[in-house]
């Protein structure tokens, strides 16, 4: 009998994870919409357009750029595979797909800390410059960067479940649409991927205060949609969906009860 | 001897078609080499052995292990290279990373040492120099060497390689000859070829595979043996040869019943083949009686 190497004990998961969130971090897409968040804040920084424009610079600005981006980026690293064809080539390996999927989940996490990095960064300079008339809670920081997840986690999710070119565009799309659509609606903003704190005034560096809501259960409301689109991108891959349709239905309970919690 | 691959009776179907109707197959240490024609059912057969299909019936036994079981299979992925017959890789990627992505798949998980690794691979098939160009620069032949690299990556017990050679110019193919021979030393290597000379240069075993199903199975020596007397050449061609085909000194190569009095010349691996695939068909798979 041949020699049979004695097999590893380590979960593969973390090193793929590093690996892939490298490529995320480093995917044009991405470094064009951090780009852009990097260059709207220069602005906001050199131009003082009022208390309102700092407080959203912060609370909302990083789920437009670079969040919209990441759906395609994320969807992109997350059908590489299978575009290249290499499927028949990896199938072999030891690492099953449902690890694949779980490293590229916890390499999301790396644009989410990239965010809150900056978003925190910027929350200071705004502190100490004396920018806001009612300065944004850890809650108002936190949810830009849990959008930044989220994206990622709906772009690896529709790679599992509709890996056809475009659907990730069609999905940047609508998200947007659907964004506009609940604007319009009375406490939809808050349902929305997108949520922007101040109220508009008549002057647009006018404080009319903060729209009415709870931003800790905003942000519940927001990891609850974070893990759904996780567990139903893992459990497409998984060997043992039971387990992850349980973490699945918790997540729908997470958030339907931040969704209640943040309404006024 | 050591049974790295006990294979009885394996039927894979796609639909009405039998790819794989009844084929034994049984490997051990060294080099295998499946001969056969287009459709013969050599690639997936290599896709079975490499688990990446599963056979509708049959007794498998790869390394000791049933591959039909997901701890066995876990354990024969554990110990397996795998060249597939069209090996991507994402065209972003570094030769380095290409590689370094498989090595984490394949559970090399601690970075220094799979980096180590990388390079050991990518060394020995000579693409060190090229492991910081992207793929997408690289030529048929390097991508050829690079899913040849990912393949020896944590020196497999088997590897099982789909047409290593298509592709490659003589001095690759050369290369590639010698670190599969290398790779076969104290190791199973089962690889699929339409180049008899390669199976002559590297192959211990060989396996005819046509309609799948093995015709023959032996040593080189033995394959070339089956078409002793059976080989001649004649200056104009005869019609009653299973296959023949005009050399370059004007002379006509000639397989198959010979006349009397004909000029009997030693056959090889190719002779051999030919005669076994059937009398119909010549080097270009043309009839020719």
């Amino acid at each position: 009998m041949s020699v049979i190497t004695a097999p590893p004990v380590r979960s593969l998961v973390p090193a793929l994870a590093r690996q892939e969130a490298g490529r995320l971090l480093r995917h044009p897409l991405v470094l064009f919409g951090f780009g852009l968040w990097v260059w709207n804040a220069g602005l906001a920084i050199v131009d003082d357009g009022g208390p309102r424009e700092a407080f959203q610079t912060v609370d909302s600005m990083l789920s437009f750029f670079p969040g919209i981006f990441l759906i395609l980026a994320a969807n992109l690293v997350a059908t590489r595979d299978g575009r290249a064809g290499s499927r028949e080539l990896l199938t072999p390996a030891p690492g099953r797909l449902e690890e694949r999927v779980k490293a590229l989940l916890l390499a999301s996490l790396a644009p989410t800390l990239l965010g809150l990095v900056l978003v925190s960064v910027l929350h200071g300079y705004f502190l100490l410059d004396g920018r806001y008339e009612v300065a944004p809670t850890f809650w108002h920081l936190l949810q830009g960067p849990v959008t930044l997840f989220g994206a990622c986690a709906l772009g690896i999710m529709l790679a599992e479940w509709l890996p056809a070119r475009g659907t990730a565009v069609i999905a940047m799309v609508a998200m947007v649409l659907l964004n506009a659509w609940l604007g319009g609606l009375e406490d939809g903003m808050l349902f929305g991927p997108l949520m922007t704190w101040p109220i508009w005034g008549v002057l647009a560096d006018d404080w009319a205060g903060l729209f009415p809501g709870d931003a800790w259960g905003h942000v519940v409301y927001l990891v609850g949609l974070c893990g759904m689109a996780a567990t139903a991108a893992l459990v497409r891959a998984s060997d043992r969906p039971r387990p992850v349709v349980v973490v699945g239905l918790l997540t729908v309970v997470v958030a339907v009860a931040g969704g209640l919690a943040q309404l006024p | 001897m050591n049974t790295t691959i006990d294979a009885r009776g394996l039927v894979k179907a796609y639909g009405r078609h039998r790819a794989l109707d009844g084929l034994d197959l049984t490997s051990t240490t060294g080099v295998t080499g499946l001969l056969g024609p287009n459709g013969a059912g050599k690639t997936t057969l290599l896709r079975v052995l490499a688990t990446v299909l599963a056979a509708d019936s049959g007794d498998l036994r790869i390394l000791g292990k049933d591959p039909h079981d997901p701890e066995g299979r876990l354990h024969i992925r554990r110990s397996l290279g795998y060249l597939p017959q069209d090996a991507g890789f994402h065209r972003g990627f570094t030769a380095f990373e290409a590689v370094d992505y498989v090595a984490v798949l394949k559970e090399h998980t601690g970075a220094r040492a799979r980096h180590d690794e990388v390079r050991r691979v990518l060394d020995r098939v000579g693409l060190s120099d090229v492991a910081n160009k992207k793929v997408r620069a690289l030529s048929g032949g390097m991508r050829r060497r690079l899913g040849l690299a990912q393949a020896l990556l944590g020196t497999p017990s088997l590897l099982v390689l789909d047409e290593p050679t298509a592709g490659l110019d003589p001095e690759q193919r050369m290369r590639f000859r010698d670190l599969v021979s290398e790779a076969g030393h104290g190791k199973t290597v089962v690889l699929s070829t339409h180049q008899t000379e390669d199976v002559a240069a590297v192959c211990s075993h060989v396996v005819v595979v046509k309609n799948g199903r093995a015709l023959f199975a032996g040593t080189p020596t033995e394959l070339a043996a089956v078409a002793t007397g059976r080989v001649w050449v004649d200056t104009d061609r005869d019609p009653r040869a299973y296959a023949g085909w005009r050399l370059g000194a004007g002379t006509y190569h000639h397989i198959g019943d010979p006349p009397a009095g004909a000029q009997l010349v030693d056959p090889t691996i190719e002779d051999a083949y030919l005669l076994l695939l059937g009398p119909q068909v010549d080097l270009e798979g043309r009839e020719v009686a």
